[in-house]
């Protein structure tokens, strides 16, 4: 991987820049000053209107906050794109596998690509879906899959997200942002759509209703309530999919079927986009204090007579541990090498890499293989010297607890600042949706980026922005 | 030994419940050591009781009725008959890699307490079968049982070892989370023990742990004993939450709750088979 210098998606080392941003540097270039700061509080104001917001937890002062946005588009071409569809397309199926088989016969365990216990002694091993058939075999219908680059060639996954992935209200939104914003840009470039994922969405979870669900499967999108960080997404959402927002105590089950209370009565409902977690789904199957969840659920869902998207106990198919074994699972399903990268990762279960961690911490990302979105984790050459002693410690306590990365160079996109144009460090989460009828992903995803100057941690939740992503056909630039 | 069981659960609701919907763990199965005889399972209310199997391979139940429901009797109810096999458990039904019966839940996290108990108790032992009759005198002679604690009231672990005392359907959970901290593949069993010499009937629980070479063993810490004849495995699961014979939605505006859990055991007379 390079490391000193880092890959610019925009500017060449000579100066020049890529082919996919010769236009966005043209105008960059002849955009005068004042004309980008009006965007700039163009677009904040329109983000204010919409009221797109999150929470960020274990901050009482901002219960609720506006993303940042920065108004240059990072830009992909496509055959860019093509490379990294092909991977992304090739690793969720392969998720589908991995769960299909940890929750059947365990073919990979039994032929040592992964240990046992990573398995089986994993918290998000639900043993109640041992056994158990979901339609089509698909366990992920929506997943993000952060990805990263280091380099022009290569992408590589930091993190599979396989539960209950967010951030896709972002990138409708900044592309409906951006295009009232920058018509004249749109206007030189073609750029592949995303509104039709609301569409694609929909057309995927209707395919995996159950039987029972004759032609048109009654959907409907369980939410924890207005409290979860992702609740504006929630209903934004099930305003564009056209279904029902509902809460826990707007479905009952009886009789092993699962209705939605209306004005008309109890209305049968065939699909479940749950933006729940597994604890919190069902009080009777999981923690029985959750006031969030639908009694009698799971047995609902075990009887056949309901989909849940995603379906029960995906968590073990993004946990950190079970990453570091994602080439050879790959490997294992499909007999081909997996078309992304893994970040090279140290397995502190195993002795000798646990002594490199720690020998090595000031340099290392160190992340706790059951924690996410940024907490729980030490960025080695941004911590203190106590923080990486305390750190440490805790590794030494329960070493099969984290996993350890190299600091990445990640690559950087130019932001607009009121001090003028800088690069700064980004990632990408595309979205990726399984069907009955297969995989796709929708062009483009949501560009995270770090907005303070150096900063390599993209989570909206540590002070990271988001930028529209541009996936564009005529790259050549020949417009 | 035959085990006459008649097992009754009275809910009663005030003001009544706009709905209930329960699932029930309360059906025994055969393994070498107990054979069922007869069983039946009864609610008094109109509703349908759906039978399943779940990943355990517990029987289950579930069953949902609208209100006004203000209270209803489950009963569980039949014969086992019950065979010595010196707390040796084959012939059940196996689901799972043994690797899962290590897993720390909520109800059987080792916390520092729990961790130096174990080891003090393990200290100076010869093999996996020593340790665990080790452990089990351990929890036995360290944990006061309670008789007016309920037994359906499900405590973690830590607790009752902090507390150093619960009910003694509780005191299984500590054995486990104890024996699974040494490494030993531990599980919770939820069933019924006929009164011995000291001890009363009723619903109780305890827990199995595996010794290469021997399977699963049964350790009833509660009473310092394998289980022999006196006990009828009823469900199995990681800890009490997944063994429980009945579990209860909050929900559905049923302001009280009250369980009376009654299982009464009796012997049935001897049928003499040699």
């Amino acid at each position: 991987m390079a490391t000193g210098h880092f890959f610019d998606e925009m500017t060449q080392p000579d100066g020049l820049p890529r082919k996919v941003y010769e236009r966005v540097n043209r105008w960059l270039a002849s955009a005068p000053p004042e004309l980008l700061a009006s965007r700039r509080s163009q677009a904040e104001l329109m983000f204010r209107r919409i009221g797109i917001t999150f929470n960020v937890y274990g901050d009482k002062d901002a219960s609720e906050r506006l993303i940042p946005f920065d108004i240059i588009p990072r830009v992909l071409g496509r055959s860019e794109w093509a490379r990294l569809e092909a991977g992304l397309i090739q690793r969720v199926k392969v998720l589908n596998m991995f769960l299909a088989d940890i929750y059947g016969a365990g073919e990979v365990i039994k032929a040592g690509i992964i240990p046992a216990d990573i398995v089986y002694r994993n918290p998000h091993f639900r043993p109640e879906m041992a056994g158990v058939r979901v339609p089509h075999d698909i366990y992920v219908h929506i997943s993000g899959i952060d990805i990263v680059r280091v380099d022009d060639h290569d992408f590589y996954v930091l993190e599979d997200n396989a539960r209950t992935p967010s951030g896709v209200s972002y990138m409708l939104e900044n592309r409906e942002v951006m295009m009232r914003l920058v018509p004249e840009l749109f206007a030189e470039h073609r750029v592949a759509p995303v509104e039709n994922y609301p569409d694609a969405l929909l057309a995927k979870l209707k395919s995996v209703a159950p039987r029972s669900a004759g032609g048109e499967p009654v959907t409907v999108l369980l939410t924890p309530g207005q409290f979860n960080s992702a609740y504006y997404e929630h209903s934004f959402l099930a305003d564009k999919l056209g279904v029902e927002l509902v809460e826990g105590s707007d479905l009952l089950v009886r009789d092993n079927v699962v209705y939605m209370r209306t004005t008309q009565g109890p209305q049968r409902v065939d699909v479940i986009y749950r933006r729940i977690d597994d604890d919190f789904l069902d009080p009777l199957a999981f923690r029985p204090d959750s006031a969030l969840g639908v009694p009698g659920l799971m047995s609902a869902y075990l009887a056949g007579n309901v989909t849940l998207a995603n379906a029960v106990g995906t968590g073990i198919a993004d946990d950190k541990a079970v990453y570091t074994y994602m080439p050879e699972i790959i490997k294992f399903y499909l007999g081909e090498e997996p078309l992304l990268k893994n970040v090279p990762t140290w397995r502190c279960r195993e002795p000798a890499a646990l002594k490199y961690v720690l020998d090595h911490l000031p340099e290392l990302v160190v992340k706790e293989v059951n924690g996410s979105g940024g907490y729980g984790m030490l960025v080695g050459p941004h911590a203190t010297k106590a923080e990486i002693a305390s750190f440490a410690e805790k590794l030494v306590h329960d070493p099969a607890g984290f996993i350890a990365q190299p600091t990445l160079s990640l690559s950087t996109c130019p932001a607009s600042f009121d001090t003028g144009i800088g690069g700064r460090h980004v990632d990408l989460r595309p979205f990726v949706l399984s069907g009955a009828d297969g995989v796709r992903v929708i062009p483009g995803g949501l560009t995270r980026v770090a907005l303070k100057e150096g900063s390599l941690v993209v989570n909206s939740s540590q002070g990271g922005g988001t930028k529209d992503t541009w996936v564009i056909d005529d790259e050549t630039g020949a417009a | 030994m035959r085990i006459k069981i008649r097992h009754e659960t009275r809910f009663a609701f005030d003001p009544s419940g706009k709905s209930i919907i329960q699932t029930l763990r309360m059906t025994p199965r055969n393994h070498e050591g107990q054979r069922i005889v007869s069983w039946r399972m009864d609610v008094n209310i109109d509703c349908i009781l759906r039978p399943a199997e779940d990943s355990f391979g517990n029987v289950l139940h579930t069953f949902s009725a609208e209100g006004p429901v203000s209270g209803f009797t489950i009963t569980a109810e039949g014969e086992v008959e019950t065979f010595d096999m010196s707390g040796i458990v084959r012939g059940g039904i196996e689901r799972f890699p043994n690797d899962i019966y290590l897993r720390e839940t909520d109800q059987t996290i080792a916390d520092k307490g729990l961790r130096a108990f174990a080891l003090k108790a393990a200290e100076g032992n010869e093999g996996t079968l020593d340790t665990l009759h080790r452990l089990m005198t351990a929890v036995h002679e360290g944990i006061a049982i309670d008789p007016d604690a309920s037994a359906t009231d499900i405590v973690p672990a830590a607790d009752i070892l902090a507390a150093r005392t619960g009910s003694a359907a509780n005191v299984g959970q500590v054995f486990a989370a104890a024996s699974r901290y040494l490494g030993i593949p531990t599980r919770i069993i939820e069933g019924y023990y006929l009164a011995g010499p000291f001890t009363i009937a009723g619903g109780h629980s305890w827990a199995e742990a595996f010794v290469e070479g021997l399977g699963w063993i049964g350790f009833d810490a509660a009473h310092d004993l394998c289980p022999q004849e006196n006990h009828v495995r009823a469900a199995v699961g990681l800890d009490r939450l997944g063994t429980a014979p009945v579990r209860v939605a909050p929900f559905g505006g049923l302001a009280k709750v009250q369980i009376s859990l009654n299982p009464r055991l009796t012997q049935s007379q001897s049928q003499s088979q040699s």
